[in-house]
């Protein structure tokens, strides 16, 4: 009975939370749990669940896989504002339940923060789960990635439902051998492509074989430390692979997989992991590969990431990047643009973005391709200026500014294109103020 | 079992380094410059207890040593500010501490906290100090935020190479210095 009075409750909450426009956010789920944090058995949940997990990809991954459910003519629940945690997707199934806990729907998407995953899915039933990469960066001295790698490999141990995993990514591909029983693991990968290197060109960890402490060899990198490898000792990361995205063509925005071709809008190699994971998805819920086709073609983000507009039609693309390896991504689609451009970095040190902003070193800035002036701004609008100059970028083409009305202004002097890579809290204020000028 | 990451990797690097002690040592005393960052600090201590009460001998280069919090989620995490003394000349040292270790038996400090932790919880007292050596819990990174920090270090190197004092050119620190101006600023208002 207490559960039932939860849900109303929340009904009620939520009802009063609509009226006064208001989302909620992850409010409905955190006012419950806290009731009863066993509140995820009382839900009735006939459908498949589908869970995304990541460091980087999760929002653009979980909602392209809602998308393309979605154009097939499912109807799909899904957390895509990004409230990934255990509150988050408990509001998600509280706003969308009966009062008996009834959930209709023919799939849940979800995307969930990498720690959570063993708390939201010991009660939930999960039918598949797409990893797609961990990355750890040089604010993690605590080593809590492989802390959480470790608690996620215990959750699968006794997992035995759908596990998609990204086969370039060590740290993720381990993660097939959590459950020896378990016949439906299915690696992904892509085909090497055009800029990929023989060396590592943004900061990476050393990489050992978790399982027998071997470095790992890589034929060679696609980004950051993801690539083909292997362990010449124990032959780890030689796996079946299920789908493989090939001829990779970032400037007509195409690549093929089983000899299909995807058209999408997006021009990042790590883009086409993120669509591989969901073409692996959807193949797996037999979903028609037109439809997929279609589907792929016309998902866009328009929220700041990787959002291209025209400002007084002057290009722009905006990019997040919360970790240096979302910063890393961005300066690779830079650089594999030859025009002219002038980048805007903007950079906060908030709650929210972490009070450490060294993780900026482990950005490459190093040989930017044609870019002819950089603009920085936030609240650490000169330790980014610092950390460009640095990296042997002329001093007198940086230009920062606290004030960000300032840096926009200061950016659009000129009408060369622009790139704006932002961090997590300066995102929103960034594109507003750019928006400002349309 | 499975092992893997920065724990590892520490772990093969600590064993490593323990078979150059002697020459470690010996480096140390011929005035060899050594500039020691947060692990590196405790490794070249007497030893580092963790939180299961494990005795990981250090490089027993110095004489301090590190024990970590009992309480796993207890940490020194901020920003910190320290004032420092080189070569006589009283500076101020921006950084960031992140460590869960808390160091004692410190006879000579890096500097003293004006804000934030330092060597333990509540400290007024930051890293490890001789001419040669600065042994700090301060990344940011250091050297980037604190130019006349790096200028000693320069000089240091180059007086112990060419056995005279030598002058360094300025270079351009106008960001170095605006972005300390502002960041002294922020940080030390509320104190
Ligand atoms: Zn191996």
């Amino acid at each position: 009975m207490k559960n039932f009075f939860i849900i109303l409750a929340m009904k009620i909450v939520y009802l009063g939370l609509k009226i006064l426009g208001k989302n909620g956010g992850n409010l409905l789920g955190k006012i419950a749990y806290d009731w009863n944090p066993n509140i995820f058995r009382y839900f009735k949940i006939n459908c498949p669940i589908i869970a995304v997990t990541a460091t980087n990809g999760k929002t653009m991954t979980n909602n392209a896989i809602g998308y393309v459910f979605q154009e097939a003519g499912k109807k799909v629940i899904s957390n895509t504002e990004g409230n990934n945690m255990e509150t988050g997707i408990l509001s998600t199934l509280l706003k969308h339940c009966s009062l008996t806990g009834k959930i209709k729907a023919d799939y849940l998407v979800f995307e969930v923060d990498e720690g959570y995953v063993p708390v939201v899915f010991k009660d939930l039933k999960l039918d598949t789960l797409v990893i797609l990469d961990f990355f750890r960066d040089q604010l993690d001295r605590n080593g809590e990635v492989e802390s959480l790698i470790l608690r996620i490999n215990e959750f699968l141990k006794t997992y035995s439902g759908n596990l998609i995993l990204n086969n370039d990514d060590p740290n993720v591909a381990r993660l097939g051998h959590a459950n020896p029983n378990n016949s439906n693991v299915y690696y992904f990968s892509v085909e090497k492509y055009e800029h990929a290197t023989e060396k590592i060109k943004e900061a990476g960890e050393g990489k050992f074989c978790p399982f027998c402490n071997t470095r790992i060899e890589y034929e060679y990198y696609q980004y950051s430390h993801i690539g083909k490898f292997h362990c010449p000792n124990c032959n780890f990361g030689n796996n079946d692979i299920y789908k493989i995205a090939t001829n990779i063509d970032l400037k007509n925005r195409t690549f093929q997989v089983d000899g299909i071709t995807y058209q999408t809008k997006f021009n990042s190699i790590y883009n086409i992991y993120n669509f591989v994971a969901v073409i692996t998805c959807a193949s797996l819920y037999q979903i028609d590969t037109q439809i997929l086709q279609k589907a792929i073609a016309n998902f866009v983000l328009n929220n700041g990431r990787l959002e291209e507009l025209s400002i007084q039609n002057i290009p722009t693309i905006i990019n997040l990047a919360k970790n240096p390896t979302g910063a890393n991504v961005s300066l690779r689609i830079l650089n594999e643009d030859d025009t002219e451009k002038e980048l805007l970095f903007v950079l906060n040190d908030n709650m929210a973005d972490g009070f450490d902003v060294s993780w900026i070193w482990d950005i490459n800035f190093d040989t930017l391709n044609h870019v002819s002036r950089i603009v920085t701004s936030g609240t650490r609008a000169y330790d980014i200026a610092i950390r460009i100059k640095t990296a042997g970028f002329d001093v007198h083409k940086i230009e920062p500014y606290l004030d960000l009305n300032e840096a926009v202004k200061a950016l659009y002097q000129t009408n060369i294109k622009k790139y704006v890579i932002a961090n997590y809290t300066s995102l929103q204020p960034t594109r507003n103020e750019i928006l400002k000028l349309s | 079992m499975q092992v893997g990451g920065a724990d590892q990797e520490q772990s093969i690097l600590a064993k490593d380094l323990i078979q150059y002690k002697d020459n470690i040592k010996e480096a140390v005393k011929e005035g060899v410059f050594f500039l020691l960052i947060c692990g590196a600090y405790q490794l070249f201590g007497k030893y580092y207890k963790d939180v299961e009460g494990n005795i990981i001998p250090g490089l027993e280069i110095f004489d301090y040593y590190t024990e970590a919090i009992l309480d796993r989620k207890k940490r020194c995490i901020g920003n910190i500010v320290i004032e420092v003394s080189l070569n006589d000349i009283k500076t101020k040292i921006i950084g960031f501490e992140n460590h869960g270790g808390q160091t004692f038996d410190i006879d000579t400090p890096f500097g003293d906290v004006l804000l934030g932790n330092g060597n333990k919880f509540g400290d007024n007292k930051e890293g490890f100090f001789l001419p040669n050596v600065i042994a700090t819990y301060l990344h940011g990174p250091l050297l980037s935020k604190n130019p006349e920090l790096s200028d000693y270090i320069i000089q240091y190197c180059l007086k112990r190479k060419y056995q005279e004092e030598i002058i360094l050119e300025p270079l351009d620190d106008s960001f170095e210095n605006l972005c300390r101006k502002q960041l002294i600023e922020r940080f030390l208002k509320n104190n």
